[in-house]
C-alpha cells in the first residue's frame, strides 16, 4: 500500500482516547444499504411486536408526548470513523418497553426499506438506547435516518438503525442484514468486535 | 403536540430543478464494477442480471449501487429489492446472490 | 463517473484482497501510481497525469479505483472516469472538487507532483465506446453530460478523433455556467471545423469536407448563468437539444451515453424515451458521493 502525503481524509490525526482503529472524523458520513427512505411524521409509526403477537404501536404524535431526553454521546461506525459528543433528542426504548410484557431476550429490529439488526434486548433497556428525531438541534435530516433513527451508541453505528419502524422480540438470537454477512453479531468497538470471528 | 415536522425532503422540493437533480446521490452497477470484478474474474458490467423480486432483467451496470458502507449493495432498479451484496472481511470476501434469479454473462465481456 | 466512494474502511481489508493471485490479477490488483501532471479544468476541477507502470490500457468509457492511504494506515477508496485515451504507463483523471468530499479536496488542491496513490483498473466494459461496434455501425452517437459527467464523453471523442473515425457525433453538455466549463478550448476545436466548413460538407472530397466529418457539433446547455452571445437562455435541458443535427442521417442516433449526476441522467433518460429513443440504444452511467457529509 502507498501512503500519500498530505492526505489525512477528514478525520483528525490528533490523538484522542477513540475504540482501536477508530479514527476521529468532524463531518458525519452518510452510508446506506439502500434507497433514503422518505416517510412523513403522518404516516410514521414505532411498532414493539412481543411474544403475544399483540403488537404495540406508536404513532409520531404518541411518540411526542412520550417524556424525552437530550442525550450527548460519542459514536463509532465499523467504517473506522468516530464521532465524539453528538447531541440528539429522543425517547428511551425503557420508555417504550414500560408498555410492552416480553419475555423473550433478543430484538430485530426493522426500518422502512427493510433494514433489520439484531441485539439483546438488554442492550436496548437501562438508558442505553433511544428513538431519537431531533440531531444538533434540528428535526433529524432523511439522509442521517429522519424523521426518527435507532440510537444504540455503545454498539458499532450500523446498529443504530435508520428510519426505524420496529422492533419484533425473538426467543433466539437471529443475524440482521450486515450481522448475516460478516460483521459481528454484537458489534462492540471497544473490543473491536467488527466482523464474525473477531 | 408536533406531528409534521420538516424533513430535508420537504426542504429540498423549495430547491431548483438543478439542486433537486444534484442532490440525487445514488449510483450504479459501473461504481461497483471493480468490487465485482475481483469474484468474478472480469468486468461484471455487461452482465443481464434478473431480479428475483419482480423479474426485471437489467445489466449489472444499471443497478442501483450503494457503497462505502460495510458492504457494496446491489438492487433492482424496477423495484429497488436486493438483488446482490458483497463485502470484504478478514476471513475473505462474502457474496450474495440471493436476490437474484438469473446471471447471463455474455461471451465477450471480457474488455481492454 | 467523478467521485464515487466506494469505501472508506481500512486499508488491511483491501491487502486480502489485493494479494489475491486469482486472474485477471493484472487488472485487479493495486498499482502505484505517481503524479507527474497537473492541468485545471475549470475553477473547482483539474486534471491529474499518473505515471503506472506496467497499466494494461483501456478502452474511452472505462474508469479506476483510487485509493489514498494517510501515514496512521486510515485509507478512502473513490472510482473516477478515465480522462485520456489510452497510452503506455499513463492513466490521467479529472476530478470535480466536492466541498464535503473527503478525497477529492486532496486531489484538487492538496497532491503535488511527485506524490503517490494507488490504482487499480481498468474496470468498467458497459459504458465504453468502442470504434467498429458493430451495434453502433456507422451512427450517429450522441453524448450527454451532466456537469462532470463530460469527463469519459471527451476521453470517447478524443479517442475518435486519434482514430480518424467518422462516426457523426454530437455531445450536449449541460452545466452550470460558463466558469464550470471543462475542457473549453478543446471542445471549440472539436467543433469549430464543422461550423467553418458546414458550406462545403457536401463537397465529396474536398479536404474541408473531410475536416467537416471529423468535428463533433458541440450544444452547451447553461442551466444558470448564460455567457454572453449564446443564443440559448438558461434552462435545464430539454427536448429539442437533443434534436439531431441537420446534418445527421437520420433522426435518431444509434447509441447514447449519458453521464452525470443520478438525477440528471434520470432526466435525461426520460427526455430520450420522449423522443422515441428504444432502452437498447442508451448507456447511462451515474456519479456521486456516497458517505459524504450531508
Amino acid at each position: 500500500m502507498t501512503i500519500s502525503r498530505g492526505f489525512f481524509g477528514q478525520h483528525d490525526p490528533r490523538a484522542v482516547d477513540l475504540p482501536p482503529g477508530q479514527h476521529l472524523t468532524h463531518g458525519f458520513p452518510v452510508l446506506t444499504a439502500g434507497p433514503t427512505q422518505s416517510i412523513s411524521t403522518q404516516d410514521w409509526g414505532f411498532t414493539i411486536t412481543p411474544e403475544s403477537g399483540e403488537a404495540k404501536r406508536w404513532t409520531w404524535s404518541e411518540m411526542m408526548a412520550l417524556p424525552a431526553e437530550d442525550i450527548e454521546v460519542d459514536i463509532h461506525c465499523v467504517t473506522r470513523w468516530s464521532k465524539l459528543a453528538t447531541r440528539w433528542r429522543g425517547v428511551a426504548l425503557d420508555t417504550f418497553f414500560e408498555d410492552v410484557e416480553t419475555y423473550y431476550e433478543y430484538a430485530m429490529v426493522h426500518s422502512y426499506g427493510g433494514y433489520t439488526t439484531n441485539l439483546p434486548l438488554e442492550d436496548l433497556l437501562d438508558g442505553k438506547a433511544w428513538v431519537v428525531y431531533e440531531y444538533e438541534g434540528d428535526p433529524l435530516y432523511i439522509e442521517h435516518g429522519g424523521p426518527a433513527r435507532l440510537l444504540v451508541p455503545h454498539l458499532y453505528f450500523w446498529k443504530s438503525a435508520k428510519w426505524v419502524n420496529g422492533i419484533t422480540m425473538q426467543r433466539f438470537d437471529e443475524p440482521g442484514f450486515w450481522e448475516g454477512f460478516g460483521y459481528h453479531n454484537y458489534g462492540d468497538p471497544w473490543r473491536e468486535e467488527r466482523h464474525a470471528g473477531d | 403536540m408536533t406531528n409534521d415536522l420538516p424533513t430535508q425532503a420537504a426542504n429540498d422540493a423549495k430547491d431548483d430543478h438543478d439542486d433537486r437533480m444534484d442532490a440525487r446521490q445514488d449510483l450504479d452497477g459501473n461504481a461497483a464494477a471493480g468490487e465485482f470484478a475481483t469474484v468474478f474474474g472480469g468486468d461484471p458490467t455487461t452482465v443481464t442480471v434478473r431480479c428475483g423480486s419482480c423479474g426485471a432483467a437489467q445489466v449489472f451496470g444499471q443497478l442501483l449501487a450503494y457503497l462505502g458502507g460495510p458492504g457494496t449493495v446491489l438492487r433492482c432498479r424496477e423495484c429497488e429489492a436486493m438483488v446482490a451484496r458483497l463485502t470484504r472481511t478478514p476471513r475473505g470476501t462474502w457474496l450474495d446472490l440471493s436476490g437474484s434469479a438469473s446471471w447471463l454473462f455474455q461471451p465477450t465481456t471480457d474488455l481492454a | 463517473m467523478t467521485e464515487v466512494d466506494t469505501s472508506a474502511s481500512s486499508s488491511d481489508d483491501y491487502d486480502a484482497v489485493s494479494s489475491e493471485p486469482t486472474p485477471p490479477a493484472s487488472r485487479n490488483r493495486w498499482r502505484k501510481a505517481t503524479l507527474v501532471g497537473l492541468h485545471k479544468q475549470s475553477w473547482h476541477s483539474r486534471t491529474l497525469a499518473l505515471r503506472v507502470p506496467d497499466w494494461p490500457g483501456h478502452l474511452p468509457g472505462q474508469h479506476v479505483d483510487v485509493r489514498l492511504t494517510a501515514a496512521d494506515g486510515y485509507s478512502a477508496q473513490r472510482s473516477y472516469s478515465l480522462a485520456e485515451a489510452a497510452s503506455p504507463n499513463r492513466v490521467a483523471i479529472t476530478v470535480d472538487l466536492l466541498p464535503h468530499g473527503e478525497v477529492s479536496p486532496y486531489l484538487v488542491e492538496i497532491m503535488e507532483i511527485g506524490d503517490e496513490l494507488d490504482v487499480r483498473g481498468p474496470i468498467g466494459g458497459w459504458f465504453v465506446w468502442e470504434p467498429g461496434d458493430p451495434a453502433i455501425g456507422e451512427g450517429p452517437v450522441l453524448l450527454i453530460a451532466g456537469g462532470s459527467g463530460v469527463v469519459p464523453l471527451v476521453t470517447m471523442l478524443r479517442a475518435r478523433q486519434r482514430a480518424g473515425d467518422l462516426t457523426p457525433t454530437m455531445l450536449v453538455y449541460s452545466l452550470r455556467g460558463p466558469r464550470d466549463l471543462m475542457y473549453e478550448r478543446e471542445l471549440r476545436e472539436m467543433s469549430t471545423a464543422r461550423s467553418a466548413s458546414d458550406a462545403a460538407s457536401d463537397a465529396g472530397s474536398d479536404p474541408t469536407a473531410a475536416r467537416a466529418a471529423e468535428a463533433v457539433d458541440v450544444r452547451l446547455v447553461y442551466t444558470r448563468k448564460v455567457p454572453e452571445g449564446h443564443a440559448r437562455p438558461a434552462s435545464h435541458l430539454d427536448i429539442a437539444d437533443l434534436e439531431a443535427p441537420p446534418t445527421w442521417p437520420e433522426a435518431l442516433a444509434a447509441r447514447v451515453y449519458v453521464c452525470g449526476s443520478s438525477g440528471f441522467v434520470d432526466h435525461a433518460t426520460a427526455l430520450l424515451r420522449e423522443a422515441g429513443y428504444p432502452d437498447d440504444r442508451i448507456r447511462t452511467e451515474r456519479f456521486g458521493a456516497t458517505g459524504a457529509d450531508r
